[in-house]
């Protein structure tokens, strides 16, 4: 064999080697992905991005109606058929999750509002509109940036509780109203009106359409032609099952870095830097750091702070409250571009009201950043079901009373929560 | 001569180790294919015990069941919908809703994938034989697949002439996602939802194996008192749906046609779902 040919066979041998161990390694890898060292067979496809945080469902309406045209022949000659849920929580979540389309589509739309009298906004009510009512006061650019659209100019710096989406020929007027003055507002949008539901089941009525006896009832006030079944509650206190890792996480503190000390009341205080968080035995638990240099670009409730905001509630909290859900429930804007968000609790969509402290959390933020936050962690579970007294019954008391607006809530009294109706 | 006999000694080592690999391949690939034999064996026999025999099933339990976040590309969709219009400009109303207008028509896109299309008579062809052609090269100057024998034609007795194609994404039906095209002498109206341009697969690990999605629709049957003797074969495809937050999801989604019907199972929640 010449010396040509031998050194043609080493590289023959050369590549065959590493052909062989390219194929060992996909063979190897073959193995270990699919059968005998991986475990169970996996029939689903690659994870990848991961998910979104999607807060919509926190900050939608606990009341919704939808009004239509009766599609069938009656005594009356037709009139306007109306679908409500209210203190429903499945209800509410399907059908809010249909009709926030209409909703993000009329607010990104929406032109520039003009005043109109409460009348003109209850003759609306009364024809073929949806109609959301949010019971928490929230401003009208949070409610648009939490279902993904802008809304810009006067229309965004309105706080709002109510909002219709009106028929007006072909197309969709947007009515809402203006929580802190009590004014009605009203703008065109590109909106086509349509029939979103196929199907309705529970009525209900207006105030205003119910006659002189409810004259002292809040107009737009909705009234169930019959209350769902209300869950019984139970309440205790989560402090001693929570996770400090995942609750001191939710503040940007880790448990490794931070230490912790147990004061003389009880409570254990977790200092990290400038951050300090105590959890007191009874449930509360304070926040506190200092407050970073103002940027200019990131004053009130951006999106940055209230993505911050909404993940430190929903992760601390949020995830200690049982059957209960977390529900933002108001935003104040400090005179020094900071702001503060309110959450409450709720169960079965309706209100769990506690009294010291007033809410499940409060979040202040500076620039973006959570500086300080109030919490308190409390546990609700569904027991059973009661039976309040009917909603007519309670309007002729708040009627009896001097007027207003009965609301179901749960009132937490500490070792237990009750039901009743309320005045606002 | 030494380096040679280490070469040659590294040679059969290495065909050594990549025969025991290809026999440890070969035998997984006989084992889970028989342990999946054995899981649908069962299946069938729970199916068989209550009346209903099945078919189709058993090539469905491999096959994977991706689910998809969907982004707007905002420039193709200009593009694509632009060059169909013949040319012609954008109007941004805002939430996400844009207005395009050409020589040929208008049309209204949405951010979740509704639109509407205005095509002006001649920007189209219209006889009775060429309809279903053409809205199937509308839906691709569009950008948008459309899913084989989901075609369906209506003729009017005005004249006009309705067809209905489904899209369709990485060849999968999606279910809801129809496009009307009302043919008339004046004017074509195309109506509908698309899947949107960009998609994400996102954590796949909560949809359900088919086993289980089967053993709950069987109780549905049962619970819901529905008479159904055959189950006569099953299709992975989509539903769009849109989040509160307006991001829209392609949600995998089982077709089952049965000799009651057909019903659509949801990948993720096992229930029975409307096409909507």
């Amino acid at each position: 064999m010449t010396r040509g040919n031998k050194a043609y066979i080493e590289r023959c041998k050369d590549f065959l080697i590493v052909l062989l161990i390219i194929s060992a390694v996909w063979l190897g890898g073959t193995t270990l992905s699919t059968g005998t060292w991986s475990g169970e067979a996996s029939n689903n496809a690659p994870d990848s991005a991961g998910e979104v945080a999607d807060y919509g469902m926190a900050a939608r309406p606990l009341a919704i109606a939808v009004s239509e045209v009766s599609r069938s022949e009656n005594e009356n000659g037709g009139g306007v058929e109306r679908h409500a849920v209210k203190y429903d929580e499945a209800a509410a979540d399907a059908l809010f999750t249909l009709l926030s389309a209409p909703l993000r589509e009329a607010l990104g739309t929406a032109g520039a509002p003009e005043r109109v009298g409460l009348e003109e906004f209850l003759i609306a009510l009364s024809g073929e509109g949806v109609y959301f009512d949010f019971v928490f006061e929230l401003p009208m650019e949070t409610i648009s940036r939490l279902l993904g659209v802008s809304v810009s100019g006067e229309t965004a710096s309105h706080n709002v509780r109510r909002i219709l989406l009106a028929r007006d020929g072909a197309g969709t007027a947007l009515y809402y109203t203006d929580a802190d003055y009590g004014y009605v507002y009203r703008a065109d949008t590109a909106l086509q009106y349509k029939s979103w539901l196929t199907e309705f089941r529970a009525g209900g009525s207006f105030a205003f359409e119910m006659g002189e006896d409810y004259s002292s009832i809040d107009p737009a006030y909705l009234f169930l032609s019959e209350l769902p079944e209300i869950s019984g509650i139970t309440v205790t206190n989560p402090v001693g099952t929570l996770d400090m890792a995942q609750i001191l996480a939710a503040f940007e503190m880790s448990g490794y870095v931070a230490s912790s000390y147990t004061d003389t009341d009880g409570s254990v205080v977790y200092v990290e830097g400038d951050k300090t968080l105590r959890v007191s035995p009874g449930g509360e638990a304070h926040f506190k750091r200092s407050a970073p240099e103002t940027n200019p670009d990131e004053l009130g409730f951006t999106d940055e702070g209230r993505s911050a905001a909404f993940a430190a509630a929903m992760e601390s909290v949020g995830a200690y409250c049982g059957d209960a859900r977390l529900m933002l429930s108001g935003v104040d804007y400090g005179e020094d571009g900071g702001c503060t968000a309110y959450f409450d609790y709720v169960l079965g969509d309706v209100q769990i009201v506690v009294y010291e402290p007033s809410h499940a959390a409060e979040i202040e933020l500076n620039g973006g950043v959570i500086v300080s936050a109030e919490l308190y962690f409390r546990d609700y579970r569904a027991d059973g079901t009661q039976k309040p007294i009917p909603e007519i019954l309670s309007a002729a008391i708040v009627t009896s009373g001097g007027g207003g607006e009965p609301r179901l809530v749960y009132e937490d009294l500490g070792g237990s929560a009750e039901l009743s109706w309320v005045v606002r | 001569m030494e380096g040679a006999k280490i070469k040659n000694f590294i040679i059969i080592v290495l065909i050594l180790l990549n025969a025991f690999l290809l026999i440890l391949v070969i035998m997984d690939k006989t084992e889970s294919s028989g342990s999946r034999r054995a899981v649908y064996d069962d299946l069938s026999r729970i199916f068989e015990d209550n009346g209903i025999s099945l078919s189709g099933v058993r090539e469905a339990m491999e096959e994977p069941t991706p689910y998809y976040v969907l982004q707007r590309d905002l420039e193709r969709e200009r593009e694509s919908v632009l060059g169909l219009l013949g040319g012609g400009e954008t109007q941004d109303l805002g939430g996400g809703v844009y207005l395009y207008r050409g020589a040929d028509g208008e049309a209204t896109f949405r951010a979740a994938g509704e639109f509407e299309i205005r095509l002006d008579a001649g920007a189209y062809a219209f006889t009775d034989d060429d309809i279903e052609a053409e809205a199937l090269s509308i839906c691709k100057k569009l950008g948008i697949e459309t899913a084989p024998g989901f075609t369906e034609r209506e003729d009017g007795e005005d004249g006009g002439m309705t067809v209905v194609l489904v899209c369709a994404y990485d060849g999968a039906a999606v279910y809801n996602g129809e496009i009307y095209f009302r043919f008339a002498e004046d004017a074509l109206l195309i109506s509908g939802r698309r899947p949107l341009d960009l998609a994400e697969v996102i954590e796949s690990g909560e949809t359900l194996d088919v086993v289980t999605l089967m053993i709950r629709f069987l109780n549905t049957v049962r619970d819901g008192g529905k008479i159904c003797t055959q189950v006569q074969g099953m299709d992975l495809g989509y539903m769009i749906e849109t989040t509160v937050s307006g991001i829209a999801e392609l949600r995998p989604v089982w077709k089952l046609a049965t000799d009651a019907g057909d019903y659509y199972l949801g990948a993720v929640t096992g229930k029975v779902e409307a096409v909507v």
